[in-house]
C-alpha cells in the first residue's frame, strides 16, 4: 500500500501553490501542517484528482490518479464542500454510496454503521438543512469513509467539531490509519500531535519538514513555529544579502 | 457495472426537491388547458342580420354537429350547389344560428384556396364550378411557389406530390386536430420555459452547492454521473412534453370530438401538396415538439455545465425564446428565412411545416422542413452532449 507522489507542482499565475513535492506514503496517519495559504488544499485536491497538476504525478499502488480504480479506493473530505439541504442524512449517504459503487443493501448497512460511528444515529431521517455545522462535518466524515478507503484524504476535518467529537474523531482516524494511508491536513497542531505517524510541514508550496513525531524532540507546536520562524528568518537574511550586493 | 438506476433516482430526487419544478409543471399544464378552452367561451359573436349574440363555443358545436351530415362527401359541384342554396336560405337551427353553418368548413376551404390569388374576402364571391375551383387552386399553388423563390427542382418535386393527390377532396370536420395543431406554438413555448427553469441547474447546482468535489472524486463521478444527469434531463423533458401535449389534446378532444383524423390536410391548408391527413399532421407536429424539447434540454444542460451557473443558462434559453417569438426574416431573403424556419418555435407551428414549401436538397432528392428539422436537432443534441462531457470531465477544483 503506497501513495506515490512525484515532483508535484501547481502554479496559479505568479504564485507557486505546490512546488515539486515528492513523497512516498505508506499505511498510517500523515499529518500535513501548514499555515493558511501554504498550499495544503491545492496539494490535496491534486491527490484526489480534482485538480490537474502543472507537472508531476500521483499514483496509488500503480493506479494513476485519473483512473476509476484510483477513485474507487479514495475517500475525500474537502475543506469547504456542500450538501443537498433537502436530502436527509441517510439519503445523502446512500447517494454517496451509489457514487462509490456500493450495492444497495451494503450501502444501507454501511450508511447506518457510519452514521452511528460519527454520532448521528437517530438523526438519519432529518433533513441536512436542520443539521448544525458540527453535524454536517461529521456527515462529511461519514461519506468519506463509506467505501472503506485505502487512501483517505481529510482536509481540515476537525473544523466545527466540539472537543468531545474531536477526541472521537482522533480515535477513529487512528484506527483507520492502521490499515490505510491517511493524509490529514490542518493548521491546528494538536490535531495531528497525538495521532500522526509522520508529519509533513508545508510552507509556500514547499515541503519544509518530513519526519516522524519521534524526530521532534519536545513540543510539536514549538517545533512547528520554529520551522516557520527559521524559514522566515532565512528568507529575510537572503533579502538583506541581495540588497547589500545590489548596493555594492 | 455501476447502478445507473440508483444514480438516476437520486438525480430525479434532486430535481423534484426544487419547488420550481412542482409549481411550474402543473401551472403550465393548466395554462395549456386554458389556452384551448378559454377562446371558445370568451369570444362572443353577433349575427348582423338577426342581432343575436352567441358564444364561439355554440358556433363550433353547431358546425361540428351539422357537418356530420356531409362528412366524407367530395367537394364537388353538387356540394358547392348545396352550400350556395343554404347560403340563400333563411333556415335557422334551434339556437338561432343559420343552417348554413354545416358548410362553414367548405367556405373556409374555398376562401383559403383563393383569397390571395383572387383577392376575395368572402367565399360567396367565388361562383365557379368545382373544376374551376381546383384549377384556380393549382394556379394559386404555383404562384405561391414562385413567391417563395422555389427552384425548378423543388417545383418539380412538389408537382409530383401534387399529382399524387386525388381531387376532389373529401370533406370532414377536424376541429380538435385543427386546435391541437394551432396550439403547438404555445405548447413549445411553455415547454422551453419549463425546461429552462427546471434543467438549467442540473449541473450548475453541483458547482454552486460545492458538491462537485465529492462527486468528481468518487468512483462513478465522471461518465456515469454525467450520463445519469443527461438521462434524467432528457426523460424529464420528454415526459413534460407528453404531459403538455396531453394538456391540449384532452380538452380539444372533449370540446371538438375525436373525429377528423383521416381528413386530408388540404381541407385546412388548401395550398399544401403533402399527401397526409390532419391526424398525421398533428403526429408530425407532436414529434417535432418532442425533438425541440430534446434540443432545449441538451442546450440547458450544456449551458448549465459551461457557465457553472443556472442564471446565464436560463437567460440564454428564455432570451432566445423571446427573440424567436418576435423576430422574423422576410421570406424574400430565401436562405436566411429558410434557416430561421428551423428555429424550434417556427418549426413546431403549422406555418413552419405544413405551409412551408421550401425544401432541403438531399442526395438527389428533397427533404421537407419537418424531415430535416429533427435530423438537424438530433445532430445538435449530440454535439452539445459531447461538448458538455468535455467541459464536465475537465472541470478543475482550483481557485476557490
Amino acid at each position: 500500500m503506497e501513495l506515490y507522489i512525484d515532483r508535484l507542482t501547481k502554479q496559479y499565475k505568479n504564485k507557486i501553490a505546490v512546488d515539486r513535492i515528492s513523497l512516498d506514503l505508506g499505511a498510517g496517519v500523515h499529518g500535513l501542517l501548514g499555515a493558511n495559504g501554504a498550499g495544503k488544499t491545492t496539494f490535496m485536491r491534486m491527490i484526489c484528482g480534482i485538480l490537474r497538476p502543472d507537472s508531476g504525478s500521483v499514483s496509488f499502488d500503480g493506479m494513476d490518479v485519473s483512473s476509476e480504480d484510483y477513485r474507487a479506493i479514495l475517500g475525500y473530505l474537502p475543506q469547504d464542500f456542500g450538501y443537498y439541504p433537502d436530502f436527509t442524512g441517510m439519503d445523502f449517504l446512500m447517494y454517496m454510496a451509489s457514487l462509490k459503487g456500493l450495492r444497495k443493501k451494503n450501502a444501507r448497512y454501511r450508511s447506518r454503521e457510519f452514521l452511528s460511528l460519527v454520532g448521528l444515529e437517530g438523526q438519519e431521517k432529518n433533513k441536512i438543512k436542520t443539521y448544525s455545522g458540527g453535524m454536517k462535518q461529521r456527515l462529511g466524515i461519514a461519506q468519506a469513509l463509506l467505501n472503506r478507503p485505502k487512501l483517505l484524504v481529510l482536509d481540515e476535518p476537525t473544523a466545527g467539531l466540539d472537543p468531545k467529537e474531536r477526541v472521537r474523531f482522533r480515535d477513529l482516524i487512528d484506527r483507520i490509519g492502521r490499515e490505510s494511508v491517511v493524509l490529514l491536513s490542518t493548521h491546528i497542531v494538536s490535531d495531528v500531535e497525538q495521532i500522526a505517524d509522520r508529519i509533513l510541514m508545508l510552507q509556500d508550496g514547499r515541503l519544509i519538514f518530513d519526519g516522524s513525531a519521534d524526530e521532534i524532540h519536545g513540543n510539536l507546536e514549538e517545533f512547528y513555529l520554529e520551522q516557520f520562524d527559521e524559514e522566515r528568518n532565512g528568507r529575510e537574511k537572503l533579502r538583506i544579502r541581495k540588497e547589500e550586493t545590489h548596493h555594492v | 457495472m455501476y447502478n445507473f438506476r440508483t444514480l438516476v433516482r437520486f438525480e430525479y430526487k434532486k430535481l423534484f426537491k426544487k419547488k420550481a419544478v412542482w409549481l411550474l409543471l402543473p401551472l403550465l399544464m393548466t395554462f395549456a388547458v386554458l389556452s384551448v378552452i378559454l377562446p371558445s367561451f370568451s369570444v362572443a359573436i353577433s349575427n348582423s342580420e338577426t342581432g343575436q349574440t352567441y358564444m364561439l363555443y355554440d358556433l363550433q358545436q353547431a358546425q361540428r354537429r351539422e357537418s356530420a351530415a356531409i362528412k366524407g362527401r367530395l367537394i364537388d359541384d353538387s356540394l358547392l350547389e348545396e352550400m350556395r342554396a343554404a347560403w340563400d336560405s333563411d333556415e335557422t337551427l334551434e339556437n338561432g344560428l343559420p343552417a348554413s353553418v354545416r358548410y362553414d368548413g367548405i367556405s373556409s376551404f374555398i376562401l383559403s384556396s383563393l383569397r390571395d390569388f383572387l383577392k376575395i374576402e368572402n367565399a360567396s364571391q367565388f361562383t365557379g364550378s368545382a373544376d374551376e375551383l381546383y384549377a384556380l387552386r393549382a394556379r394559386a399553388l404555383k404562384e405561391s411557389w414562385t413567391e417563395d423563390g422555389l427552384t425548378r427542382g423543388e417545383q418539380q418535386f412538389l408537382s409530383k406530390k401534387e399529382d399524387s393527390l386525388e381531387t376532389p377532396f373529401p370533406y370532414g370536420y377536424s376541429g380538435s386536430y385543427d386546435m391541437i395543431a394551432s396550439s403547438m406554438i404555445t405548447v413549445s413555448a411553455l415547454l422551453t420555459f419549463l425546461i429552462a427553469v427546471c434543467l438549467s441547474s442540473v449541473f450548475s447546482s453541483e458547482h454552486t452547492g460545492k458538491t462537485d468535489q465529492l462527486i468528481l472524486c468518487s468512483r462513478f463521478g465522471k461518465a456515469p454521473v454525467y450520463l445519469a444527469k443527461i438521462f434524467t434531463g432528457i426523460t424529464f423533458s420528454l415526459a413534460a412534453s407528453l404531459l403538455m401535449l396531453l394538456s391540449v389534446t384532452v380538452p380539444s378532444f372533449l370540446l371538438y370530438g375525436t373525429e377528423g383524423f383521416d381528413v386530408p390536410i388540404q381541407i385546412l391548408v388548401p395550398l399544401a401538396s403533402w399527401d397526409m391527413t390532419m391526424g398525421e399532421t398533428v403526429l408530425i407536429l407532436s414529434g417535432l415538439c418532442l425533438t425541440a424539447s430534446l434540443l432545449h434540454c441538451c442546450a440547458a444542460l450544456f449551458f448549465s455545465e459551461w457557465f457553472k451557473s443556472s442564471v446565464p443558462a436560463m437567460g440564454i434559453l428564455l432570451g432566445f425564446l423571446l427573440f424567436s417569438g418576435f423576430f422574423n426574416i422576410p421570406e424574400t431573403d430565401r436562405i436566411a428565412s429558410q434557416i430561421w424556419d428551423f428555429v424550434p418555435l417556427n418549426l413546431v407551428s403549422p406555418g413552419g411545416t405544413i405551409h412551408n414549401n421550401r425544401l432541403v436538397p438531399f442526395f438527389g432528392t428533397y427533404l421537407t422542413s419537418w424531415q430535416t428539422g429533427p435530423i438537424f436537432y438530433l445532430l445538435l443534441c449530440i454535439l452539445l452532449l459531447v461538448a458538455g462531457y468535455r467541459v464536465y470531465s475537465r472541470w478543475q477544483a482550483g481557485g476557490r
